[in-house]
Parts: C-alpha cells; structure tokens; sequence
C-alpha cells in the first residue's frame, strides 16, 4: 500500500499539515516553522500517523 | 430511575490531544461532552464509568481532529411520569419547595403539597401546614410522585420537573414516620380491642 | 527469441496487444537474458505510467478532451477524401450527429466489400453493384403516355435487361407489385406481355387525365432492381481490389446479396450496426466514426477518452444519446437534472411526487456546497496511533 496516489498524497500532507497547524504534536525534529513544509518533510520520511482505507 | 447504559457515540479528539493515551483521552472528552446534558429520549447524563471499546480513527475534510467510534457505559437518570421519586429539599419559597433529585432539581409547588391550606415562614424558611401543623423545611428528605416533565436538552437548566405529595404514602421524612408509627398504634389498638 | 522467454512475455500482466507486438518485435531477434529483462523491466513501467490513478476524475477530462478539439472544427462539409462523388457529412455536425445517436445520418454511406472472386474481377463487382443499387423502371425501357386509350405503355429494352442480369419477366412481375407495395397507389390495372417486353397500366379511374399522369409518375419512379435506399453506388480499385460505395445504407438487406464479403463491409449508420450486428459493433463503431472524423479535421484526441464516451453511450444495450433524452436525462439526482437542462420542469415534478436526491454525485454536491466525491475527494483517512 505504500504507493500513494496524488491525491492520497494531497489529502494526507493536508491533513497533517492543518493538525500541526492546530496544536499536535511533531513525529520529527526540524528547524522549518511552515506546517505544510513540516508535513512534506514527515511524509517523505514515512512516519505521518495517517492511512487510507481502500475500498 | 437510575440505568446503567451501553451506549456508543462519536468522539472528537482535539488535534492537541493527539499524543496522549487513546484510553484517556477519549475518556475525558467523553465525559465533557456528556456530564450533565440531558438526552429526551435516553435520559440525563450523570457520568461515564467505562470506555468499552475504541473503533477506527476518521479524519474528515476541513478538520485535523479525529473522530472515534466509542462504546461506552454511562449511568443516566431516566424520569417517567408517575414515578415515584425521593429527593432533597435545598430551597423553600412562597410558591413552593425545591426537592434535589441528584443531577437536576424538581418544584413541589404550594398547591400540591398538602389538601390543607399552606403558609410560608420566612423567618425559618418553612412551610407550614395550618391545621396538622406539619411543615417542610431546608435539607429534609421528601418522596413525591412526578406528575410534570419537560426536559430541555438544549438549556437544561430551564428543565422544569412538577412534583405532587398530595397522595397517602408520599410527604417529608418526618411525615412519613409519623403517620407509619401511627398505623402500628392503631394496629396494636385493634389486637387489644379484639381480645 | 526463446520459447522460454516468450513464455515470460505471456504470463506479463500487459495488453494483449502490447504482448503482441512485443513479441513480434523481438520474433528474429536474438536477446541476451540480461536484455530481456531489462527491456521488459523498461515495458512494464512504461505501461504502469500511462495507466490511469483511482479516483481521477475521467469523465471531467474525456468530455474536456474531445470538447476543446471540438471548438476548432469547422463546420465544412467537403466531398470524401477517397471518392470524388460521394458526399459525407464531416466535421463538428458529423461528431454532434454521432453523440447525439441520431437514427438516420444526413448521409448515410456504405463501404461495401466484396469476396475475393467477385472483388478481383471488374465486371463480377458491376454485377454486384447492380444488385444493389436503386434502379428504376425508366431505366430499363421507354415509358410513354398513351392518351387515347388511356393507359401508360412501356416497352422494356431486352439489351439492358441482359445487361443487368435481371430477367424481363422478374421486372415484369416486380413492377406492378412494387408500385402498390411501396408507393402505395393500387387504383389500376396492367397486362403484360413477356415475349414482347411490353407491360400496360390503365388507371381504374378512365376519366380522369390527372390519375393518368399519376400512374405515369409511379411507373418511371419505381423501383425494380437493387435495393431500395441505396440511390447510388460508385465502383473503385483501391489496393487491388474492387470497393463499391454507396449513397444511402441498408446494412441488412445488403449483407444478403451474394459477394458481399459480409466481414469488412461497413456503414455510417450506427443505428442499423447496432440492429444488426449488436451493441458491441455499434460500441466500436461510434468510436471508429468520432476518431475518423476527428483525424480527418487533423485533431488527434487520445483514443481512451472517446472510448470512454461509447461506452457510456452503449452501457445499457441501446445507443443513447448523451443529451436529456438520453444519458444526462436519467440521472438519479434530481439537482443534476435540474442543473443541466429544464430546470423548472424538473424541480416540480420531483417536488410533486416527494423524491429525495442522495447528493452522490459531482453536480449536486457542487450546487449544495459540499466536497465533491472525486480526487481528493474521494480518499477516506484513518489515524494510526501515533505511539
């Protein structure tokens, strides 16, 4: 499953990058302050919390 | 009447929450959410016990929360008209008392205390009875029936519960034991007679 | 190429036809199993890029891809490439015809193939052509007015006759009985006369100048030989053999006469394919017609997006059109409806008879507000713990 298409990439970076915006906690450290630069950075290193479900 | 109740709803876990324990934190949202809202049709909520289990996290559009599937077990207080209730009065006032319940208060209104004409003491906070002498005063124990429920879930401070004790068997504490010792008296009365 | 390594072509998850082509390429070639490998590494992943992600939104692209052509066309109708004097309907009215699953084309047109006996030889391919095409009794005789005695006379031209391959006797029964089957006039009688070549029409009526004229006209008029919508057939030598091509389109009645080669022979009409050949025919039809008419204006549409058109034209067995009285008018959502043509109409009668719109569609959900159940809208997320 670990090859997402654009828009699960699109969605899940997108959600990750509003719940960083809204307060939750980092899976990595960085220097960056941007969410969405820091969700990219999370999800290019494979450890964002989100998933899809398939049908 | 007090329920023990299975009960499953949806949880928002605020995205700054997300790192905490799962169990706890869906408990304290839980019981944020629920503590003292009253439902019509399941009742009013006095706590959650136990958070039974836990389904699938969804994330939906437009929010970073996740939502949760929750089964839970909850003790809820269900009114029904009729039923008979035993409660606590915390204020009197000219136009009647008010008898705690436990999560929210009920009136026993002046007119369906007794058949007797009733007056109130404002010195002593009390309502007196005019011919028996009986009276109602702060902090006693009261059974009554319930003869009036509207239960507003959105305000549930402006819920308005009618209580009656216009009825044998129901009164005030003191009432009750007296007119209980009274009916032993008669009994004892009545066994001598037929001797 | 090894059997072996042809068997490792086979069990790839590709196309058939890249399987074939493959295989047909490297068929002399002598590959290296290092080269094999790497040259069907190289096709697969060609193939996994051009396939297309879940949840793209097709039906927006395909209908963008063959619209925007579409406003470069030109409404010109040029005579067909191949023959001078035949006329087609090309360009964008040929495409709106084609989406609209018209029942009749403005010009219908057959390409008829013949057998290989019939299509080598020139005069086999006239005999062929006369079967089919339209001729009238005019053309098999003089027709005159015979006032005096009240009656039409022709005299049929035996030369013709055997020209034609058609005997004076089949025209001398066809006649009569085609004038009152198919122009529907009965009020009159004939003799004939085989020997002579010679039929008579008397009008019932013996009075009337005016039923003798008319009698005339449905006497030069009918048709005797070939096939009735068939007005016109043209004979070529393309690559060797002989085509006919035709104005006018029968497919069935066609496909009956002998020498047809039944298997290539083609129409323009897709409404008679899909009666006689079936919906699948029609399916691969519409697509073969909207991709020549497209190539022949110069535009290249990706074959893919056109495919998808047809198949949505033939999904429920019938060609339907893709306007109101045909895909778009049967949508379930009551918005979509609305949305597209009709409006007030619409809205009413769904307000009349209680109906409840499910919003599981693009149009209504953009018309309500909400996300759309495409791309990135169509993705469902689960959180995983985060310990």
């Amino acid at each position: 499953m670990q090859s997402y298409t654009r828009y699960e990439r699109a969605r899940i970076i997108g959600a990750r990058a509003l719940q960083i915006s809204m307060g939750a906690p980092l899976l990595i450290t960085t220097e960056k302050c941007d969410p969405l630069e820091i969700a990219i950075e999370e999800f290019q290193q494979n450890i964002i919390p989100i998933t899809v479900k398939r049908k | 009447m007090y329920y023990r109740m299975k009960l499953s709803d949806k949880v928002r876990v605020p995205p700054h929450r997300l790192g905490e324990a799962l169990d706890k934190v869906i408990l304290d949202v839980l019981q944020e959410q629920l503590e003292g809202s009253i439902d019509k049709e399941i009742g009013i909520f006095i706590g959650v016990t136990k958070v039974l289990n836990i389904g699938e996290g969804e994330i939906i559009p437009g929010d970073g929360a996740v939502f949760y599937d929750v089964d839970f077990e909850a003790l809820v207080l269900r009114l029904s008209l009729q039923e008979v209730m035993e409660g606590l009065v915390v204020e009197t006032t000219s136009f009647g008392a008010f008898v705690s319940l436990g999560p929210i208060d009920a009136m026993l209104h002046v007119s369906q205390i007794s058949d007797e004409y009733i007056s109130f003491d404002e010195k002593n906070s009390r309502l007196i009875c005019q011919e028996s002498k009986r009276f109602i005063a702060v902090g006693e124990p009261i059974r009554s029936r319930l003869v009036t429920l509207s239960l507003n879930e959105r305000e549930p401070r402006d819920s308005k519960i009618g209580l009656t004790m216009r009825q044998s068997g129901l009164g005030t504490g003191v009432w009750l034991e007296d007119d209980m010792n009274k009916e032993k008296e008669k009994e004892k009365g009545g066994e001598r007679g037929s001797q | 190429m090894t059997p072996e390594q042809e068997q490792v072509i086979d069990n790839e998850t590709l196309p058939a036809k890249t399987k074939e082509q493959l295989k047909k390429f490297l068929s002399e070639k002598n590959i290296s199993d290092d080269q094999f490998e790497e040259i069907i590494e190289r096709v697969n992943s060609e193939y996994m890029s051009t396939r297309i992600e879940a949840c793209e939104a097709v039906g927006v692209i395909a209908a963008q891809s063959i619209g925007e052509p579409g406003t470069q066309m030109t409404m010109r109708t040029f005579h067909y490439a191949g023959v001078a004097e035949i006329n087609v309907t090309l360009g964008l009215p040929r495409l709106i015809e084609i989406m609209d699953a018209r029942k009749e084309p403005s010009t219908p047109t057959m390409t008829i193939y013949l057998e290989p006996e019939f299509g080598a030889d020139r005069d086999r391919a006239r005999e062929v052509s006369w079967q089919i095409e339209a001729a009238t009794l005019q053309e098999f005789g003089d027709i005159t007015i015979d006032m005096q005695d009240m009656q039409v006379v022709v005299h049929l031209n035996s030369a013709v006759c055997e020209k034609r391959k058609i005997p004076v006797g089949t025209i001398i029964e066809t006649a009569p009985r085609k004038i009152r089957e198919r122009r529907h006039y009965r009020d009159f009688e004939h003799e004939s006369d085989e020997k002579e070549g010679v039929i008579n029409f008397m009008p019932k009526s013996r009075e009337s100048y005016q039923n003798l004229f008319q009698l005339a006209e449905h006497v030069r008029k009918v048709i005797v030989q070939g096939i009735d919508d068939i007005e016109r057939v043209v004979v070529r030598k393309e690559s060797g053999e002989y085509i006919l091509y035709t104005e006018g389109s029968n497919l069935k009645d066609v496909f009956d006469v002998e020498g047809v080669d039944t298997r290539r022979t083609r129409t323009n009409n897709i409404n008679e394919i899909s009666q006689v050949l079936g919906i699948e025919a029609a399916r691969n039809a519409i697509i073969h017609e909207a991709v020549s008419t497209l190539n022949e204006q110069g535009i290249l549409v990706d074959v893919r997006h056109i495919m998808l058109v047809a198949d949505m034209m033939c999904l429920e067995g019938e060609v339907k059109q893709i306007g109101r009285h045909g895909i778009a008018g049967e949508k379930e959502s009551v918005l979509s409806r609305a949305a597209f043509e009709v409006t007030v109409n619409h809205l009413l009668d769904a307000a009349v008879a209680n109906e409840v719109d499910e919003l599981s569609g693009v149009t209504e959900n953009v018309i309500v507000g909400q996300p759309i159940q495409l791309g990135t809208g169509d993705v469902k997320l689960i959180a995983k713990p985060m310990n």
